[in-house]
């Protein structure tokens, strides 16, 4: 065997290390490396001996295979398998699992399972209610009397509202405070229809509007292809009943967008009751004024200040009213859109179509969750990588440590030259 | 068996099986056990200088390559290191288990050498070798033990220690010499 040539090793080192080899290989060396030949012999000569029955045993366990312990035994049929069995079935079925719980992620999240429909939008917000200070002086048209008065009805998600509020979901408490409060509500209302069935959901608003003695604002209807047919209505409905009259809307088609708001403007009514009062007061004083008025200078200021007084009280009047009006009446602003996509929902009948995008949906979200599975895992199987080759190097230290951390003997106790070198 | 003759044939056997050993693993596994269980013995005593826990080494590494034979792959070198670095773990982990050096009372007797009729010369050199031996540090001593009792290559030692081969032959060469003057010394 010859020496790989290695320009980094002495030339004298090399050809020593290759006398030793040719020592080693029972070969004849050149005399000036006899004694280092002699003495890898020697070296080589004293190596220990393995036992011959250690060697037989050994020798039988390969021949066997290495069998394990449990297997030589006779033991019932009952066993717990090795751990060495199921591990080769632990990946394949690791990965199994994981592909059955990414592809159920993704049909969960593709929303598939829970169908479309009238309660599918996307935006069903609720924004709090804010203190309006000021209030509204705008007149609007003056709705029918009720004549209904203040009565707590039961909206679908079973809380108690007051008729002057349309939130549906103040619990308790909240609720409570809302009855002495003066709450306006509004809403927001995007329903998408079939292009041939514009007109019958805009006929659809205005009679669930009469259904619940509500009256219509203002209206636009307008027909023909899906890029120009749609409605656009805007309601008054009396707030005991926004919340019901908001949900029977809500099924004339498929919602894209519905948002519910409301205002106190409890601070605003009691304002203008406030200063109304003030106003009925001072009217009665000028009148008190003007029954004990001697002079007609005095009478005829009086009068001028009396005209002022009553025009003011009407005005607030008016605005008292205006304020009853938009607690009384929730407004609500609908917007009918053509969209023939949603008349194949509105139909129930499920299509190769349907089924298509169905499939498509699930696809797209279960390409999703496996992305997202793969964010997840990729930096954990990074972190697991560097933790192992960590733990491999310090094994790996540890392990050249304990040849380094070994002394050399003491030599031991002079033996006499006929006695061998023995225990 | 000759010297010459059985390290030549080992060689020979350890080519046939490189090329082999991924075809049919348990007849080249046990070829590979004939071939190297006494080199492999050797070493682990030479390491451990127990008898006792270099059986049980020996047996250690046998099992655990047997276990890993599908591991190996021979562009990380011949199977012979494979094995030696198999059997190098093994010892290195029973040496810092014990956590001291074996006292020289246990070192493993060389019975087929003292079942034969000796010299004085011999036995006075080999007692002189045994004490230089124990002269040398752990690392030093393991090297002796892979080199002349395991019987490998120095590309093979190089393997085995995760070195060059510039390395271990430049790290052999300076062993040598102090184990010949620590012979000389105690001659």
């Amino acid at each position: 065997m010859k020496l790989r040539n290695d320009r980094s090793i002495d030339p004298q080192v090399e050809r020593e290390l290759q006398a030793i080899e040719h020592a080693l290989a029972g070969e004849q060396v050149e005399p000036e490396f006899a004694e280092l030949a002699a003495l890898a012999t020697a070296v080589h000569g004293d190596r220990p001996q393995a036992a011959p029955g250690f060697v037989a045993q050994l020798g039988e366990r390969v021949e066997r295979g290495f069998p394990l312990a449990r297997e030589d035994a006779a033991e019932p049929l009952r066993r717990p398998l090795p751990w060495r069995r199921l591990r080769g079935a632990l990946l394949p079925a690791t990965a199994v699992a994981s592909s059955i719980a990414i592809v159920a992620v993704g049909i969960a999240s593709s929303g598939v399972l829970s169908g479309g429909g009238s309660d599918a939008g996307p935006a069903v917000s609720q924004r709090n209610s804010k203190v309006d200070q000021t209030g509204r002086l705008n007149k609007t048209a003056t709705p029918p009397v009720t004549g209904e008065g203040v009565r707590s009805t039961t909206d679908v998600q079973g809380a108690a509202t007051d008729a002057r509020s349309i939130a549906p979901q103040v619990p308790g408490r909240l609720a409570e405070r809302v009855h002495d409060r003066k709450v306006e509500g509004d809403a927001d209302l995007t329903l998408a229809v079939p292009v041939d069935k514009v007109e019958d959901a805009a006929d659809g608003v205005v009679e669930i509007t009469d259904r619940y003695r509500g009256f219509v604002v203002s209206s636009q209807v307008s027909g023909g292809d899906a890029a120009n047919a749609g409605a656009m209505l805007r309601l008054r409905i009396p707030a005991a009943h926004a919340q019901q009259a908001l949900a029977d809307l809500s099924k004339l088609g498929h919602v894209r967008q519905r948002t519910q708001s409301t205002q106190d403007i409890t601070g605003g009514f009691v304002s203008v009751k406030q200063r109304l009062a003030d106003a009925n007061r001072e009217r009665q004083n000028l009148l008190r004024q003007l029954a004990q008025a001697g002079t007609p200078n005095e009478t005829a200021s009086v009068r001028a200040r009396l005209r002022d007084v009553n025009g003011r009280i009407a005005r607030l009047r008016d605005q008292l009213e205006d304020l009853d009006n938009r607690v009384n009446f929730s407004s609500f602003s609908v917007a009918v859109q053509a969209d023939d996509r949603a008349g194949k929902a509105d139909d129930g009948k499920f299509t190769p179509g349907d089924a298509l995008r169905d499939a498509g949906d699930i696809l797209g979200a279960t390409v999703g969750a496996a992305l997202v599975a793969l964010a997840i895992l990729i930096p954990a199987a990074l972190l697991l990588g560097l933790v192992w080759f960590a733990a491999a190097g310090a094994r790996r230290r540890m392990r050249e440590r304990t040849l380094d951390g070994d002394v050399p003997l003491a030599p031991p106790a002079e033996q006499t030259s006929s006695e061998p070198s023995d225990r | 068996m000759d010297r010459r003759q059985s390290r030549s044939k080992g060689m020979e056997q350890t080519e046939a099986l490189s090329l082999a050993f991924s075809e049919t693993p348990q007849a080249v596994f046990e070829a590979l056990y004939r071939s190297s269980c006494d080199d492999v013995y050797a070493y682990v005593a030479g390491v451990l200088r127990d008898r006792a826990a270099a059986e049980d080494v020996t047996a250690a590494a046998f099992e655990r390559a047997y276990r890993k034979r599908a591991s190996y792959k021979p562009g990380h070198g011949t199977h012979r290191a494979w094995l030696f670095g198999i059997a190098r773990n093994a010892a290195l982990d029973e040496l810092r288990r014990r956590k001291r050096v074996t006292p020289s009372d246990v070192e493993p007797v060389d019975e087929a050498a003292t079942a034969q009729i000796e010299s004085a010369d011999t036995a006075l050199k080999r007692a002189s070798i045994r004490r230089a031996l124990g002269t040398l540090t752990g690392r030093e001593r393991e090297l002796i033990a892979l080199k002349f009792y395991g019987g490998l290559s120095n590309a093979e030692v190089a393997a085995v220690t995760g070195t060059t081969e510039s390395n271990a032959g430049t790290f052999l060469h300076r062993t040598i010499t102090k184990l010949r003057k620590a012979c000389d010394e105690t001659a």
